[in-house]
């Protein structure tokens, strides 16, 4: 086979991925980005049947690789005082495919938590540097909201208005105004109105079982089809067993089993590693070689360390009124940052938001629903069901999770994927700056649940982390502490570019694709302006 | 806790309150359970959610037919549930000398609930969650239930388009975030 050199090569084709992969196709760049999983087909989806619920425990669709065991997924083993819940899906698009759509930025202050609070580590980049690149990515992926937030700057008209926020979003909304706190709604990846050939939302609600309209932007809709027009070649069932690096120590391509098990490389001037907080330590850590015996771009030694996750926190208040939680897109639909900002008399540094969230269907609730409390069973099983079901508002607290060198990703000595390449492990425990915050977080949420008439509250406790996957190839300028430079460039191998959730410096306390998506573009920008060093 | 244990006089008690033997039509025997163990589930099934309050029990409407299909697509299932719906058929006879199906409605509550709290409460949180699966996922139980489910090939629901002036207040208040350089 001959041994085409193309300009860059992309390694996963999720919210990252796609985007780096546009943004330099549209430059006439010839990009090939290699992804494990396949394109998934909008009748595979388990939303259009009666029992989509049953994927929130098993099947195809789960959103635990673990569970779900597809051919192209790996296992990832979990150790720690708190195994997270891990949450990833391979596939044309990556985890956009189950992702709510949620699409917050990080604030200003999120890019200096040193200079401001004393902890973890600034940025190496600012508010202002990236701001171009989330409006850019906004219109890329099609966004609902109302701009004018005053917990946010301020940000461009959203390219479609909000979508409906429903009786539990007018209600919630009248107890934050009781408190006086803030809320707004939401940014969301989930179009209102048609936009770019992609029809408005229909408001089915279940989007994190997929959405086969295209209305939710997975990059599968979003990103790949312009891409592909533009000349990039995607390659699916392509998984990646190392990054190759050639005798000067620059990346020369990688190494790929195919569709059929046989072994390939592709070889490119640029090497751009999009595979997730969890799957990019880990292909760096299996990518080891003489020059780099500990790992591709660790001579930090900080490739998997301070793997963060967000402290998550689910409260639900009982209302005597029905919320109708199960109309409308899953996620979202308004937030609170009153908490966001540091304050130091509550006892804890950085701070959480909440999120307004909608519900699945009856089953899920008889379940327990995301609190963990069954309806009983037995004669008052009924009534009970009709007290809760659809009768529930569901506040999220979402934390920052500070960077912890014992949080991290390493190779598991056993555990392999089907191709036989090691498996990542990951070990992660809550600290108690961010165990603090969900004690606070409960009290604020049962607060203004009580405030919105909440008749019972439903608190699931601290539970297992679960969510985004960030931090383990850091962002930094001092080559010892870091892992890539402020272009997303591995300070170790030049042209070798990290983006993704693992480039996090700090984790802020919002939910990172419109900041992945962002930094992707930035970072193609970055290759585009040095492209005479490699090409 | 403690493990109560029945008494001649209890079981009598308790047979001769509101629910007297309750004689319904005997499930077939299938591929996967024997005619007996479809009559203990069938039972269980009735008490985790019974006829009630306008709604069936979780045997009828086909939900034990969806029941044996699904114990055979999950891995260990099938061994689980005969395991469990023996030890619930013997806890009967051993406590009340009568198949777990024969007894008067509370004791099987009473059984059903020892298995909970400490005979097998493994198996009893999936044969309860398994059931409220084979319930819940069925359209005829989703119609009486009120629950309209859109599903994504389906029209969605209608929905109040935002209104702005919801969020008058908010705006009146100052910058909630931290400028830096």
């Amino acid at each position: 086979m001959a041994k085409e050199r193309v300009d860059v090569l992309v390694i996963g084709s999720g919210a990252a991925g796609a985007a780096t992969t546009k943004r330099l196709a549209d430059r006439g760049l010839k990009v090939v980005c290699l992804e494990q999983g396949d394109w998934v087909k909008p009748h595979e989806y388990p939303s259009t049947r009666p029992d989509w619920e049953i994927q929130l425990r098993r099947g195809a669709f789960h959103f635990n690789p673990n569970v779900r065991r597809r051919p192209e997924d790996y296992p990832v083993v979990t150790r720690g005082t708190h195994p997270p819940d891990v949450l990833m899906f391979n596939a044309v698009g990556g985890s956009t495919i189950h992702w709510t759509g949620h699409f917050p930025r990080l604030h200003p202050s999120d890019f200096r938590v040193r200079s401001l609070d004393g902890v973890a580590d600034d940025w190496p980049i600012g508010y202002q540097d990236l701001e171009p690149y989330y409006d850019q990515n906004d219109r890329e992926m099609g966004v609902s909201g109302l701009a004018g937030d005053p917990a946010n700057p301020s940000r461009a008209q959203r390219p479609t208005p909000p979508l409906p926020i429903g009786v539990l979003g007018e209600t919630i909304g009248r107890a934050f105004d009781k408190l006086g706190w803030h809320w707004w709604v939401s940014d969301n990846a989930i179009i209102s109105q048609p936009y770019q050939d992609r029809p408005a939302c229909d408001l089915h609600g279940k989007c994190m079982f997929g959405c086969p309209i295209g209305a939710k932007a997975s990059t599968d809709v979003t990103y790949w089809p312009k891409a592909l027009r533009q000349g990039a070649l995607l390659k699916t069932r392509a998984r990646v067993r190392e990054i190759a690096v050639d005798r000067a120590g620059r990346a020369a391509g990688a190494i790929y089993y195919d569709r059929e098990g046989k072994l390939r490389e592709q070889l490119a001037r640029v090497v751009v590693l999009s595979a997730n907080g969890i799957g990019t330590p880990r292909l760096l850590l299996n990518s080891k070689s003489g020059l780099f015996p500990n790992g591709l771009a660790n001579s930090s030694g900080l490739v998997g360390k301070r793997f963060m996750v967000h402290p998550f926190r689910f409260i639900e208040g009982v209302f005597e009124a029905r919320m109708d939680g199960h109309n409308g897109p899953f996620g979202i639909p308004a937030f609170s940052q009153e908490f966001y900002e540091t304050d130091l008399k509550r006892g804890f540094l950085r701070g959480y938001m909440f999120q307004l969230e909608r519900s699945f269907g009856p089953l899920h609730h008889a379940w327990g629903s995301f609190v963990g409390k069954p309806i009983p069973w037995g004669l008052e099983h009924h009534s009970a069901m009709r007290r809760r079901f659809p009768h529930v508002i569901r506040l999220t607290v979402l934390g920052e999770d500070l960077p912890e060198e014992q949080n991290r990703v390493e190779l598991d000595p056993e555990a392999k994927d089907s191709s036989g390449i090691p498996a990542p492990r990951v070990i992660y425990g809550y600290s108690e700056n961010s165990l603090k915050m969900l004690e606070h977080a409960q009290r604020s949420a049962v607060h203004v649940l009580e405030a919105a008439g909440a008749v019972e509250i439903l608190d699931s406790g601290v539970i297992q982390p679960a969510f985004h996957l960030l931090g383990t190839a850091r962002m930094g300028s001092d080559p010892k502490r870091s892992v890539v430079n402020a272009w997303n460039q591995a300070h170790d191998v030049k042209n070798l570019f990290i983006v993704d959730g693992s480039c996090f410096t700090t984790s802020a306390a919002v939910n990172p694709t419109s900041t992945i998506g962002a930094l992707a573009l930035r970072c193609a920008d970055g290759i585009w302006d040095r492209r005479s060093e490699w090409t | 806790m403690a493990n109560r244990r029945w008494t001649r006089r209890k079981f009598l008690e308790a047979s001769s309150g509101t629910a007297a033997l309750i004689t319904f039509v005997q499930p077939a025997a299938s591929a996967v359970f024997t005619a007996p163990e479809r009559e203990t589930l069938a039972a269980a099934m009735d008490e985790i959610i019974p006829a009630a309050d306008d709604m069936p029990g979780a045997s009828t409407m086909g939900g034990l037919d969806y029941l044996e299909r699904i114990v055979t697509q999950v891995p260990g299932l099938t061994e689980q549930f005969r395991t469990g719906l023996a030890t619930l058929d013997s806890e009967s006879r051993k406590q009340l000398q009568q198949s777990f199906a024969n007894l008067p409605r509370t004791a099987r509550v009473e059984i059903l609930t020892a298995m909970e709290r400490n005979l097998a409460p493994d198996f009893f949180r999936a044969l309860r969650d398994f059931i409220y699966e084979a319930y819940y996922t069925r359209p005829e139980i989703w119609q009486r239930l009120g629950y309209e489910s859109h599903l994504t090939d389906h029209a969605g629901p209608l929905m109040k388009p935002f209104d702005e002036t919801v969020l008058a207040q908010v705006r009146t208040r100052g910058k909630l975030y931290r400028e830096t350089t």
